[in-house]
């Protein structure tokens, strides 16, 4: 073994049975726990033996190796980017809601006070 | 869905007897605008009794500046874009019976007299979405960047969106209660001009372009959008298409 590969592969061999225990334990999502899994096992294969992403290039008709590599770490990157802008989107979205009804609300109690006020009657709360 | 159709009336159409003013509730996002908007909301209760202004989260003290005035104020705790104060006025006016929904910038470009000829026809009937058009009216001082721009936003929304108009971000635009009702704007920005186009679209329900005055001064080009924000506006567009 090289030097990377004593460095890397107790790095990712320690991910890779972590994910799986995790995965193992089924308290997070099935699809996901599974894909981090697979994909420290794979890193962890690929590190121990190159010569496998130079075997699973060929299957599918890429030149190389290290081409495989790349691409595959591109379309993740595509597909992590999108995951999270939905994700970011989505918390963005639900801060706006939020917001929006904390300033509803005070509208509401600022003119329930201000009609109180005016009636000499207590504040009534506006339904819904 | 019923095409556009293009208003050609007087310059100031006189009040029918129809138009009851208590139903219209004329909507005012306003960002760090206290410099303009007591002007504006003046102006504006002059005419309509109505008036809210949502602050989103102001940090000049623009909530402050309305103190004292006839206006209904509704304040955002944090900036959130002018998609979202619309969305709170609309959702605002509708819960206290709003007839007709009207939307008003805060940055003195709009004529409040253009107003009445926005809601007639909704009041009377003929459409439910009147959309002021700067270009079928006047745009005063506009720069020929801005206009330039504008052009290609409304060549952007026909082929993107299908949408015939020939204004797509005027922010003075009147709805009736049913159209304001199905509207849900959650592009918080900008943008958020474009979804309101396509939500219109969605609706099937009748539009019309009316025109406008829109004058730009110093003070308003400063304020407003730079020319430059519109490839953003534009590609936040797209990624919300791909995004539903």
């Amino acid at each position: 073994m090289n030097t990377f590969q004593i460095i890397a592969v107790p790095i990712t061999a320690f991910f890779a049975i972590r994910s799986i225990l995790i995965l193992a334990r089924g308290k997070q999502p099935f699809v996901g726990s599974a894909i981090i899994s697979g994909m420290w096992l794979a890193a962890t294969a690929a590190i121990l033996e190159p010569d496998l992403t130079n075997w699973a290039a060929g299957v599918l008709g890429i030149g190389r190796g290290a081409d495989l590599v790349i691409y595959v770490v591109a379309l993740g990157l595509m597909i992590a980017f999108f995951y999270f802008y939905r994700k970011y989107r989505r918390l963005s979205d639900d801060i706006t809601v939020l917001v929006r009804e904390m300033a509803l609300r005070e509208a509401d109690r600022e003119e329930a006070a201000t009609e109180a006020q005016r009636t000499g009657d207590p504040p009534a709360t506006r339904p819904g | 869905m019923t095409a556009g159709t293009r208003d050609s009336g007087d310059p100031h159409p006189p009040l029918r007897r129809e138009l009851v003013r208590e139903g219209v509730f004329v909507v005012v996002p306003a960002y760090n605008e206290a410099t303009a908007v007591r002007g504006v909301a003046e102006r504006l209760t002059a005419l309509y009794p109505n008036v809210v202004v949502v602050d989103d989260g102001s940090s000049d003290g623009t909530a402050g500046a309305l103190d004292g005035s006839a206006v209904r104020v509704v304040r955002h705790v944090v900036n959130r874009g002018q998609g979202a104060a619309l969305q709170t006025g609309i959702d605002y006016a509708l819960s206290r019976g709003a007839e007709v929904v009207v939307t008003f910038d805060a940055d003195d470009q709009h004529d409040p007299s253009d107003i009445d000829r926005l809601v007639q026809p909704i009041v009377t009937g003929e459409c439910d979405v009147v959309l002021g058009s700067r270009f079928l009216g006047h745009a005063e001082a506009l720069p020929w960047s801005r206009r330039l721009v504008l052009r290609v936003g409304v060549l952007f929304t026909r082929v993107v969106s299908g949408i015939r108009v020939t204004d797509v971000h005027n922010g003075l635009r009147a709805f009736s209660r049913r159209a304001a009702s199905q509207l849900n704007i959650t592009m918080d920005g900008m943008a958020h001009a474009s979804q309101l186009l396509d939500q219109v679209k969605e609706s099937g329900l009748p539009f019309r372009e009316a025109p406008v005055t829109v004058r730009y001064s110093a003070y308003s080009l400063a304020k407003g959008q730079r020319s430059s924000n519109a490839v953003r506006i534009a590609l936040q567009v797209l990624a919300e298409k791909f995004r539903a």
